[in-house]
């Protein structure tokens, strides 16, 4: 969409050169060009009853984050970043990390981090609800009936949902799981064995 | 007459030229995608709040507004609490219209219906509530976590119209609370509405229910509609004759 869209805006200063050219005796260009409309640099956004997804590669999947290291992300986290490793084809390079920062009612940080991988893969995690452990995580999910609980190849129960499996049929697959006060959701628009091989790399 | 014709021939590429470059530069429809009613369109604002996020909101007394009419699409009004663009969850009403792409609403006509929606991982649901609605009135709708567990329920008035005991439980404890005006299909002036007025927002934070505090635009993406922010705890979506260029700063996408 955006490539697409920046096409069109060479067409449009295309197009203004020539009329530059043609209208300049008349001298009315100046009014045309500032009544043009540019058009948007954004897709429509994923708010509910739309096109299912995830954030398109490089955006800021919150409202009101921030592009940061992932240096400066475990710094502002008060839990451990899970990551893929570089070299695993989830991963495909360096991730893209958005931060949210933010604070609870109670007075407590809160934060939200996300990794965009290159791959396609994402990573969103974010603070465990006190106490969760993987299994309450997973079952607490099955009252979405989006998908299905499932175990990790070490055993540890997460929920899988099938990507084009919910009522937009463009949906991602996601395996999300709770790993030490940690609750992770890996997505990507892939196959189960896929995700799960992502998840039983997190490190 | 050589002359005459070098003048006849310069007019004419100069006509042509004139001809191709105002076409070009006419507003351009938003979607280069030919419509369909899969296609979104949103006014959506939100409490900013320093960005803190709440377990959850309503709007009452008098509360969120029912717009009639024949959409061709859908037409929309929802709350929405929102984590980022793969967990969120929502509340409202919904026309879906005579060619509506929601299926799972399951309501291709003109009465305004009360649903639930919820997001998780990027995989959506939403589901058709329980209740009647009459178009000119105004309701009350709520969601909210607030056992702080990140298990939902949704609300129409008092009534709960979704979530069961435990409520819809995903990894989401608490988000950004926002009002939306939404319309599907196509995108030009003049298509369906995506009206829209919240009067008496609130939020709940476990200090109790308190009113907005502040509201601000998040993403402006419908032609034809846009946002007035009336006071903290009211904000419409409402027509506009001027086609939008369209201001979405901040929303993810």
């Amino acid at each position: 969409m955006v490539s697409r869209l920046w096409s069109r805006t060479a067409l449009v200063r295309a197009s203004v050169v020539m009329l530059v050219a043609a209208l300049a005796a008349a001298g009315s260009y100046h009014a045309r060009l500032a009544s043009s409309k540019r058009p948007p640099a954004v897709k429509p956004p994923n708010l509910f009853v739309g096109q299912g997804g995830v954030s398109a590669p490089g955006s800021d999947p919150f409202l009101d984050g921030q592009k940061v290291s992932l240096d400066v992300a475990a710094k502002a986290a008060p839990y451990h970043i899970y990551t893929l490793p570089s070299t695993s084809s989830a991963s495909g390079g360096v991730p893209t990390v958005w931060l949210q920062e933010a604070k609870l009612d109670d007075g407590q940080a809160y934060v939200a981090v996300q990794l965009q991988y290159p791959s396609g893969f994402i990573l969103d995690e974010r603070s465990a609800v006190p106490g969760a452990s993987a299994a309450t995580t997973a079952s607490n999910l099955a009252s979405t009936n989006l998908g299905q609980q499932i175990k990790l190849s070490d055993g540890t129960p997460a929920y899988f949902i099938e990507q084009a499996s919910d009522w937009t049929k463009a949906n991602p697959a996601s395996i999300t799981t709770t790993l030490g006060g940690v609750t992770v959701e890996v997505i990507a628009h892939s196959t189960q064995s896929d995700l799960a091989a992502a998840a039983d790399s997190l490190a | 007459m050589l002359r005459s014709l070098t003048i006849l021939v310069a007019a004419a590429l100069v006509g042509a030229a004139l001809g191709l470059s105002v076409s070009l530069l006419k507003p351009q429809p938003v979607q280069a995608d030919i419509p369909s009613c899969s296609d979104q369109y949103n006014v959506v604002a939100w409490m900013k709040d320093g960005g803190n996020p709440h377990l959850g909101e309503r709007v009452i007394n008098p509360g969120m507004y029912t717009y009639g009419g024949s959409p061709v699409c859908a037409h929309l009004s929802t709350l929405d609490v929102f984590d980022d663009a793969q967990n969120q969850v929502e509340v409202g009403w919904v026309i879906e219209g005579a060619q509506s792409a929601i299926p799972c609403l399951q309501a291709t006509d003109d009465i305004p219906h009360i649903f639930a929606a919820y997001e998780v991982a990027g995989s959506q649901q939403c589901k058709p509530a329980n209740g009647s609605l009459t178009s000119g009135q105004y309701d009350g709708y709520r969601v909210d976590d607030a056992a702080a567990n990140g298990c939902w329920k949704f609300y129409h008035n008092s009534d709960q119209v979704y979530g069961g005991t435990t409520g819809i439980c995903i990894p989401q404890q608490r988000g950004d609370i926002l009002t939306n005006g939404e319309r599907h299909g196509n995108n030009t002036p003049g298509a369906d509405s995506a009206a829209a007025i919240f009067d008496g927002l609130q939020y709940y934070s476990t200090a109790g229910w308190d009113g907005w505090n502040s509201t601000e635009l998040a993403c402006d993406l419908v032609n034809g509609y846009d946002l007035a922010i009336d006071s903290l705890t009211k904000n419409r979506v409402y027509q506009v004759s001027v086609t939008d260029p369209n201001d979405c700063p901040d929303f993810p996408h």
